[in-house]
C-alpha cells in the first residue's frame, strides 16, 4: 500500500479509536451512542439471530431495482440528448440544477398516487439516481473523439454498429462513473424513504429502533449500511480505476 | 540518378472543379474553405499536397474520403462518382485514432470484422499486417502502453489490412518528433511500394512532401487552390537519404518560394485573391 493509503487508513482508525475512547470514558453516554466495538458485536448478534435479514433483503432488492431502472433510463436519456442537440441545449441547465431541487418533497405525492407500498420508494430512489447517470452518459458521448467516428465510417460501420462498437466503449469510463454515483444516490433515496414512511427495510428498522430507544439495534444497522455502501462503492471505484489504467487515463 | 518508376497514366482518383463552403454559424457567416480545385491522382502515384495552415487541406482529404460532399464540383474514384466512404479507400489521420479499449490485434482486426470472412482468414490477414508494421510483439498490448509512433503504426496496420487501393494520409506523422517522422516516412514508402496503392498525402511539411512524393502540389491560402506543382522524379526505391540529393534542395527551394507567399498571407489573415 502507498504512503497515502496508510495515512488514509490511519485517519479512519484514529477516528474510530477516538470515538471508542470517548464512549468508554463516559464523555459520550451510552444513551447517545454505544462504542464502535459494541456496534460491531451488536451487528454480529443481530445478523446471527436472523432478525435483520428480511429488512436487509428487502432494502437491497429495492436498491437493485432502482439502480437498474436509473442506469437503463439514464443511458437512454443521455443517448437521446446526445442525438438531439437542440433538445440537449434546452435541457442542459435543467439537468445541472436538478440536484439543487430536493426531489424528496415529491415523496408524499407518490405515496398518495401509488399507496404506501414499494412503488413510491422505487420511484424516488430511481429519480434520485437517473439524472447522474444521464449526465455522465451525455458527457461521455460528447467527448468521444470525432476521429474515432470517422474511422468507424471509413471501416464500413453502420449507425447501430458505430453506437455499440465505438461510441459505447469510448464512453465506458463515464458510464462506470455514472453507475457508481447512481448506486450512491439510489442508496440515499431508498434508505431515506424508508426512514420517513415505510413498513419494512433497513431505513424503517433504524427509525423503529430509534423510536424504541434500542441503541444497540440502531447502531448495528447504521454500521451495516455504512460498511455495505462503502464496500460497494470501493469495488466500483476499483473497477473504474482498472478501466482508466488500461485506457491510459489514470 | 535514374528516372524512377513512371506512374501509370490511368487516373485513379479525380477532383474536378471542387469548391467547398461550410455553412456559417453565428455572425461569421458561411466559410469558403476550398477551391475551386482540380487534382488527379494517377494509378500507383504518390502525390503530396502542401499548404499553409487553414488552407482547406483537411477539407480536401475529407471530401476524398467520402466523409463529406463538396458544395460544388465532382470527385470520382476508379471512374465512378464518390458518394460516401468507398471500398478501396483507406485513410490514416493525424490524431491518435487507435481504439484505446481494444488490444493492438483487435484494433487491426476491427474493419475486417465487418466483412464476410472466416476467423482463420481474418487472423491470417491481421498477422500479416502486424508483422509488416513491426507490431507482432505488441499484438496483445493496449494502445496506452505504446508510444505515439507505435500507435500510429497500429492505425496504419488497421487501414492496410483492408487492402486499400487509394491511401489517404492526413498529416499522419504530424504528432511525432522529427526523427520518428522521417523513419515512419520510410515505412510509409515501403507500404506504398509493396501494396502498389496510389497515395495522397496532406502535410504542412515541405521536406516530408518532397521526400515521399512523386509529385508535390502547393495550395494557396484559404480558400485553397492548387497554385504550383513539382514532379520529383525519385526512384520508387527511395528513403530519407534522398534528402542528401542535390535536387532535393532545388525542388524544396522552388516549392518554398511559392509556399512562403501563401503562408505569409495565411499568417496575416488575408483572403487569397
Amino acid at each position: 500500500m502507498s504512503r497515502v493509503g496508510w495515512l488514509r487508513l490511519a485517519l479512519i482508525a484514529g477516528s474510530v479509536l477516538t470515538l471508542e475512547a470517548a464512549c468508554r470514558s463516559g464523555l459520550i453516554v451510552p444513551f447517545t451512542m454505544i462504542p464502535p466495538s459494541e456496534m460491531a458485536v451488536a451487528l454480529v448478534e443481530l445478523l446471527s439471530s436472523g432478525k435483520g435479514w428480511a429488512d436487509v433483503g428487502r432494502t437491497l432488492r429495492i436498491i437493485a431495482i432502482c439502480l437498474v431502472a436509473a442506469v437503463v433510463a439514464g443511458l437512454l436519456l443521455g443517448i437521446v440528448l446526445h442525438l438531439l442537440p437542440r433538445l440537449r441545449r434546452a435541457a442542459e441547465p435543467l439537468l445541472t440544477s436538478y440536484y439543487a431541487v430536493p426531489v424528496f418533497v415529491l415523496y408524499p405525492t407518490f405515496i398518495m398516487l401509488f399507496g404506501a407500498n414499494d412503488v413510491p420508494l422505487i420511484i424516488i430512489g430511481a429519480l434520485f439516481a437517473v439524472i447522474v447517470m444521464a449526465v455522465n452518459t451525455l458527457t461521455g458521448l460528447q467527448r468521444v473523439p470525432p476521429v474515432l467516428l470517422k474511422v468507424a465510417r471509413m471501416q464500413g460501420l453502420g449507425p447501430a454498429a458505430t453506437v455499440w462498437q465505438v461510441m459505447l466503449p469510448a464512453t465506458a469510463p463515464f458510464l462506470v462513473t455514472g453507475v457508481k454515483l447512481a448506486l450512491a444516490y439510489a442508496f440515499i433515496g431508498v434508505i431515506a424513504g424508508e426512514f420517513i414512511l415505510s413498513t419494512a427495510g433497513i431505513g424503517h428498522a433504524i427509525a423503529y429502533a430509534y423510536n424504541d430507544f434500542d441503541n444497540r439495534t440502531m447502531y448495528a444497522l447504521l454500521l451495516f449500511i455504512i460498511a455495505l455502501a462503502t464496500a460497494l462503492n470501493l469495488s466500483l471505484h476499483a473497477w473504474e480505476q482498472r478501466l482508466l489504467r488500461r485506457l491510459g487515463k489514470a | 540518378m535514374d528516372v524512377g518508376v513512371t506512374p501509370g497514366m490511368t487516373v485513379h482518383a479525380a477532383v474536378e472543379a471542387v469548391s467547398h463552403t461550410y455553412p456559417g454559424v453565428g455572425p461569421t457567416g458561411p466559410v469558403h474553405a476550398l477551391g475551386p480545385i482540380d487534382l488527379q491522382v494517377r494509378q500507383g502515384e504518390f502525390v503530396a499536397v502542401v499548404g499553409p495552415s487553414g488552407c482547406g487541406k483537411s477539407t480536401l482529404l475529407e471530401l476524398l474520403c467520402g466523409l463529406g460532399r463538396p458544395s460544388q464540383g465532382r470527385i470520382s474514384f476508379e471512374g465512378r462518382p464518390l458518394d460516401g466512404p468507398a471500398d478501396g479507400i483507406g485513410v490514416v489521420f493525424q490524431q491518435d485514432a487507435s481504439f484505446p479499449w481494444l488490444r493492438v490485434r483487435d484494433n487491426v482486426e476491427f474493419g475486417l470484422r465487418q466483412l464476410d470472412l472466416t476467423a482463420h482468414a481474418r487472423r491470417e490477414k491481421v498477422d500479416g499486417a502486424l508483422a509488416f508494421m513491426g507490431l507482432t510483439d505488441f499484438a496483445e498490448a493496449y494502445p496506452a502502453q505504446l508510444s505515439g509512433g507505435m500507435r500510429q503504426r497500429v492505425c496504419i496496420a488497421r487501414t492496410l489490412v483492408l487492402e486499400p487501393r487509394l491511401l489517404l494520409l492526413d498529416e499522419p506523422f504530424g504528432a511525432l518528433d522529427a526523427q520518428t517522422r522521417l523513419l515512419m516516412g520510410e515505412e510509409l514508402l515501403a507500404v506504398w511500394r509493396r501494396t502498389g496503392a496510389s497515395a495522397l498525402l496532406i502535410t504542412h511539411s515541405l521536406e516530408e512532401a518532397v521526400m515521399l512524393a512523386d509529385r508535390v502540389c502547393v495550395m494557396s491560402a484559404r480558400p485553397g487552390r492548387i497554385i504550383h506543382e513539382a514532379t520529383t522524379g525519385w526512384p520508387a526505391e527511395r528513403d530519407s537519404t534522398i534528402m542528401e540529393d542535390a535536387r532535393f534542395g532545388d525542388i524544396t527551394a522552388e516549392l518554398w518560394h511559392e509556399l512562403r507567399a501563401q503562408s505569409l498571407r495565411a499568417l496575416r489573415g488575408e483572403a487569397a485573391t
